[in-house]
């Protein structure tokens, strides 16, 4: 289990954040990520226009999210 | 003439009680268990009928050799020349005479007093003959009663229980034949175990005991036995059981493939030969009960096939998806999943599911719940929104509040049913 999360920046300037659920393989940390990431492009989770960001820990996100639709990728 | 064996009793000198000749005494002689008088013979040709009664000579001897007739059981019944009993032996038959066959009952000897339905009691101590376990043939007013000792103790009488195989005896309880085996130690042999070569037909029939080895790799199509035999086979190599209807009627009326140390019981009731059972050395079912497979899990309708963990989840009535999550702080964290690949956080209450495993179509079922906080928001629902999205592969939502505000909240569920991929 990573404690990874992808990051999106959307065309609205919004930011989406995967966590993800499915097991890690026999894989490092950045394949498997990648792996996850691909996936929900490829299947339509994340629309083509969104821009991955570089991954960040989970640790790093902001915990308040009383302006959760205002945060914006760096 | 008749063959004769010479007779065990009365060919040597009989004494009356006080030491001397029973000179007079009388021997009738009749056929076994009856009053029916049999005719014994005078020498070993047989051509010369005895008289009956024989009279004792003053030596106590009769004047002739006494022959019994080969093949028939005799009584022989003594008595004093005034014709008062003084013994009867009954089941006699001549020495070497191996033609007759002996009663399965033999007579105790002893005379019951009725106690109840179920015991009576016997002078003396009878508990080695009377011992438990063996069967006894009773008496009584109402006929003839079967059964097994089941308690037999001595204290100035034997007292005897038995459990009838049916009914309960009598007070007219009159007389005991016991069976000629007894419990304690049977005259039954323990046979060797035998090999028989595999053939397209084998045959059970000779088997001397039981059980038998059946050697080699031939197929068996047929397998003879006698009408009501119970036979036991190991297999000690790899050949092909048939089946036939009548000739080797196997489980589940298919062939079976023998390996080394399967066994198999058979029984023939004059009409077909039934394979009752069939163990594998490896202790697997030799007729398997197979997964359901995912068709066969969609399709919902099969009773003959189990559902196995790794399809289980086709059933129409089992849950293809489900995530738990909070989202009210950080990104959205989940608790638990199934078949999700991802979660991804858009912005309150918003979320969107991955997969793992897509749907076949868009058309499943979601429930969603969820435990939110602050006005309004204790009746959560899922917006109808214009990034709602509900695709094979993916699944969007956002979480409102009763006042149709975006809400994050604890415990959000989300439970998807339908038809997988």
């Amino acid at each position: 289990m990573t404690t990874k999360r992808i990051v999106w920046k959307r065309p609205d300037g919004g930011v989406s954040i995967t966590t993800p659920v499915e097991a890690m393989g026999d894989e490092t940390e950045t394949e498997y990520l990648d792996r996850i990431a691909k996936k929900a492009q490829a299947d339509g989770a994340i629309p083509e226009d969104w821009v991955r960001m570089d991954n960040i820990d989970a640790a790093d996100i902001p915990t308040d999210r009383s302006m959760r639709d205002a945060w914006e990728a760096a | 003439m008749p063959t004769v064996k010479l007779s065990p009793l009365f060919n040597s000198q009989t004494l009356k009680s006080t030491g001397v000749p029973a000179s007079g005494h009388k021997i009738n002689t009749y056929a076994a268990g009856s009053s029916s008088a049999l005719a014994t013979y005078t020498s070993a040709s047989g051509d010369v009928t005895q008289e009956n009664p024989i009279i004792l000579n003053s030596n106590g001897l009769p004047d002739n050799e006494i022959w019994l007739q080969s093949g028939l059981i005799y009584k022989f019944v003594w008595t004093d020349e005034n014709n008062v009993v003084i013994d009867t032996f009954d089941n006699i038959s001549g020495i070497n005479d191996t033609s007759t066959s002996a009663s399965q009952w033999q007579a105790s000897g002893v005379t019951p007093t009725y106690v109840s339905g179920t015991s009576f009691t016997l002078p003396g101590d009878q508990t080695t003959e009377f011992h438990v376990g063996r069967k006894a043939q009773l008496t009584v007013s109402a006929g003839t009663k079967y059964g097994t000792i089941t308690a037999s103790a001595y204290t100035t009488l034997t007292t005897v229980t038995v459990a009838l195989d049916s009914g309960a005896l009598d007070s007219g309880l009159s007389g005991i034949n016991l069976s000629l085996l007894r419990a304690d130690h049977p005259a039954i042999p323990i046979v060797a175990s035998v090999n028989i070569a595999s053939a397209s037909t084998i045959d059970l029939t000779a088997l001397k005991g039981d059980a038998a080895h059946i050697t080699g790799t031939t197929s068996i199509t047929v397998v003879t036995m006698v009408n009501g035999q119970v036979a036991d086979v190991i297999f000690d190599g790899i050949l092909t059981l048939t089946h036939h209807a009548t000739n080797n009627n196997l489980p589940g009326s298919a062939n079976i493939t023998t390996a080394a140390g399967d066994r198999a019981r058979y029984f023939y009731d004059g009409a077909t030969v039934y394979c009752l059972s069939y163990s594998r050395a490896n202790g697997t079912s030799v007729v398997p009960v197979l997964a359901a497979t995912q068709t066969q899990q969609e399709a919902a309708s099969s009773t003959g096939v189990y559902a196995s963990p790794g399809t289980q989840q086709f059933h129409p009535s089992a849950a293809k998806a489900w995530v738990i999550y909070d989202t009210r702080t950080g990104a959205a964290a989940i608790s638990a999943s199934y078949n999700v690949s991802s979660l991804t956080d858009n912005g309150t209450g918003d979320v969107t599911v991955n997969f793992t495993a897509p749907f076949s179509s868009a058309n499943y079922a979601f429930v969603g719940s969820g435990s939110g906080s602050g006005a309004g928001a204790n009746s959560l629902v899922i917006g109808d929104d214009s990034t709602f999205t509900k695709a094979t592969n993916a699944f969007r939502c956002v979480w409102r509040s009763q006042n149709g505000t975006a809400t994050d909240a604890n415990y959000c569920s989300l439970v998807f049913y339908g038809d997988q991929a």
